[in-house]
């Protein structure tokens, strides 16, 4: 018999064989038992007893029912069990079955119709699959047939000389079955290999496969290590990028900053230099009116008191500095206040933010960055609030949205500036809060002329912009919807009016119910 | 807990299972030997008389064919088969006989079964009733399926079995000598082996007188 080609296919075929081998042992010795029970109860029903006149004994054919059929069926039941993968089993199954036909021929009587249970049996052989499992049963019948034509060839042929084809007509016949169950048996072990072959190409192709797919699989691993790295990389020089640009700011606003304390530091200076200088004006009065009480002073009539006073009061221009001392003080305070209001909103704009996103006051941090940008915007606009009250504290990383919010307010300056140029009159800006929903809505409005329908759809991409060079790097709205989209959630959209101006909407969500956001 | 069991490999058992299969071998063959030599070892025959000293009546103007036959053989069915498939050739030129056993102390569901088997098997001919075999016994015929074929003389032509083996129908020896000596045409057979139950048993062999079987 030819094998498969590969090892792994022989293995499989003779997994298969071994299986198939198995399994028609095990039906085999189901119907040995049964055949054996058959043979007892039919040797009992046909003829249970011999006779001779009135006296009967049992019958031979129960004995060997009993005793050849016990033997039969034994053999191949006890090989299921020690030995049943092994060939020799089922050419023992095959011999035992054809010799069980022959017990019923025997015991029937020789009834033509219990000849069906050999050519029955073969068939059944052919379940292993293996034509020479049916060359002993074969060889059985053709002996059984030879040996009773030798010796008592009536009980074959009914006749005492019959001619020698005679033998070979029965044979032939099981021959006959056995071409047409061999073939069948050699197509469906050709069938067995291919099918081993195919399934252990399959195999093969699996495994070939598998082992792909874990490549793959390791490369996309990491693949995506380098792509978190790459994100990181990414996310930290936005952060980097949010901090240079909020340096940048700084740096842009500080002339601004500087002009915007300097101015009431000017004045407070000169006024307490103005109060230093009068103060000793006031101190002669007062010394005055001291040596005008002195007992022990030269004697001067009231009249000479007071003219001397009233000329000390003279000199000193008394009545101006009684005026405009106070009016210089509440001054200067109030020139520090504005110094100090600004300080506190640089500090405020100036905040570090953190990592994660805290409750925040959006209208005082919006106040805070109009403030500390007010020399960007006042020489164009004016600036006005609308600032809802019920605005609750809101997460977000304070520092990036103080930069939103100043990006937005001086881009909202230079529009209205390019609008105007050439022009003495100031343009209108309109910071306002409301709260919708589960969001907090905050809107930059300005009376600029609206942004180009051209260039709308680019805004937003990095390094895109219109001013000219020096004065904006193109990174302001991208790296504002960055910061309101990805790390807030938000939205970051823009309405415009052709010709009238732009607004800028910006959507955070407040904390759902429940969520913990530090304070 | 459960035991797991060693997977069925295809390797070659210890010399002890060849040996046990070599000794079944041994035993099947034996017990197949014997089975055959029983089957084909047949009971004993006797010539039958001449007409003056046959006890039943015969034809006078056809042959006529005696069966004897004991009820209880399950073998006999074989014989009686083969019988019918000669009444089916032969109706018109012979006429059948069969002798019944019948033990003394039969009851009428012994002679009532009997009678009804004959009927079954459709072959015409008169039934008579032999108690404890004599009738058999005098014909020469000591083992059931016996028979005896007389010419109208009343000259016994052949006697013997017509079957192949113990209780197997099909073409015989006997049967063949039958139609061939019926038809007129030449047969070397006379006699042949029966295959069946004794008719007489020993206790009534014995008691009839009987010597040695």
């Amino acid at each position: 018999m030819s094998q498969a080609s590969s090892p792994r296919a022989r293995e499989i075929e003779h997994a298969r064989d071994l299986a198939v081998r198995v399994r028609t042992n095990r039906l085999f010795a189901i119907l040995m038992a049964f055949q054996f029970a058959a043979t007892v109860i039919g040797a009992l029903i046909i003829a249970p007893n011999t006779w001779a006149g009135a006296e009967s004994s049992i019958h031979v054919h129960v004995i060997a029912a009993i005793t050849i059929g016990g033997a039969l069926a034994a053999l191949p039941i006890t090989l299921t069990f020690i030995a049943p993968g092994w060939y020799g089993t089922q050419h023992v199954v095959g011999v035992a079955q054809v010799l069980f036909g022959s017990l019923f021929i025997h015991i029937t009587g020789g009834r033509i119709e219990a000849h069906f249970h050999l050519f029955g049996s073969l068939a059944f052989i052919a379940f292993y699959r293996d034509w020479r499992t049916l060359v002993a049963p074969t060889l059985v019948i053709a002996i059984d047939h030879f040996a009773r034509g030798i010796f008592w060839p009536e009980s074959v042929f009914g006749v005492i000389a019959a001619a020698p084809w005679r033998a070979l007509e029965h044979a032939g016949w099981v021959i006959f079955e056995d071409v047409f169950l061999g073939y069948s048996c050699v197509v469906s072990s050709r069938s067995a290999r291919a099918i081993a072959e195919h399934e252990a190409e399959l195999e093969s192709k699996n495994a070939e496969i598998e082992r792909q797919v874990d490549q793959r699989t390791e490369h996309l691993a990491d693949a995506l290590i380098s792509l978190e790295n790459e994100i990181e990389d990414r996310r930290r020089i936005e952060s980097q990028l949010v901090q240079a640009q909020k340096l940048e700011s700084i740096g842009q606003l500080a002339a601004g900053i500087a002009h915007e304390i300097n101015t009431p530091a000017q004045y407070v200076g000169d006024n307490v230099r103005f109060v230093r200088d009068e103060f000793v004006g006031l101190l002669s009065i007062v010394d005055a009116y001291a040596t005008q009480l002195d007992e022990n002073g030269p004697a001067m009539s009231w009249d000479e008191r007071r003219s001397a006073i009233e000329a000390k009061l003279g000199e000193v221009d008394y009545d101006f500095l009684r005026s405009e001392i106070p009016s210089a003080l509440e001054q200067s305070l109030e020139g520090i206040e504005r110094i100090s209001h600004i300080v506190i909103a640089m500090k405020d704009f100036s905040h570090p933010g953190s990592s994660t996103k805290e409750a925040a006051d959006l209208n005082k941090a919006i106040r805070s960055t109009v403030t500390v940008c007010s020399n960007r915007w006042k020489y164009a606009a004016d600036l006005e609030f609308d600032l809802a009250d019920a605005i609750p504290d809101t997460p977000c990383l304070l520092g990036e949205f103080n930069q939103v919010i100043l990006n937005l307010v001086v881009n909202a300056a230079d529009a209205i500036e390019t609008k105007n140029q050439g022009q003495e009159k100031k343009g209108r800006i309109v910071v306002s809060t409301r709260l919708d929903g589960e969001f907090v809505e905050v809107r930059v409005a300005d009376d600029g002329g609206g942004i180009p329908e051209s260039i709308r759809e680019r805004v937003f991409d990095p390094f895109f912009t219109t001013k000219e060079v020096g004065k904006g790097t193109g990174q302001g709205l991208a790296i504002s919807r960055s910061v309101i989209v990805e790390k807030h959630g938000g939205t970051l959209d823009l309405l415009v009016e052709e010709g009238v101006g732009t607004t800028f909407v910006i959507r955070l969500p407040l904390a759902k119910q429940g969520e913990r956001v530090a304070a | 807990m459960t035991t797991e069991q060693p997977a069925p490999t295809s390797e070659r058992p210890g010399p002890q299972t060849i040996l046990a299969v070599v000794a079944w071998a041994v035993i099947v063959v034996g017990g197949f030997a014997a089975l055959a030599l029983y089957t084909h070892t047949g009971g004993q025959v006797s010539p039958p008389p001449t007409a003056e000293r046959v006890p039943i009546e015969l034809e006078s103007d056809a042959f006529t064919l005696v069966m004897a036959i004991h009820p209880k053989c399950s073998c006999t069915d074989a014989s009686l088969y083969e019988l019918q498939r000669l009444a089916r050739d032969l109706h018109d030129r012979v006429a059948f006989r069969f002798l019944v056993y019948v033990p003394s102390d039969a009851g009428d569901d012994w002679i009532i079964g009997a009678h009804r088997d004959i009927a079954t098997t459709g072959v015409p001919g008169a039934v008579i009733d032999d108690p404890r075999g004599e009738l058999a016994s005098s014909m020469g015929m000591l083992t059931s399926g016996s028979v005896a074929l007389f010419d109208p003389d009343g000259e016994p032509r052949f006697w013997g079995g017509i079957t192949r083996s113990r209780g197997h129908a099909g073409d015989n020896l006997g049967s063949d000598a039958i139609r061939a000596i019926v038809r007129g045409d030449e047969s070397e057979t006379m006699t042949t082996t029966v295959y069946g139950c004794e008719i007489i048993g020993r206790t009534e062999f014995a008691t009839a007188g009987g010597g040695e079987r």
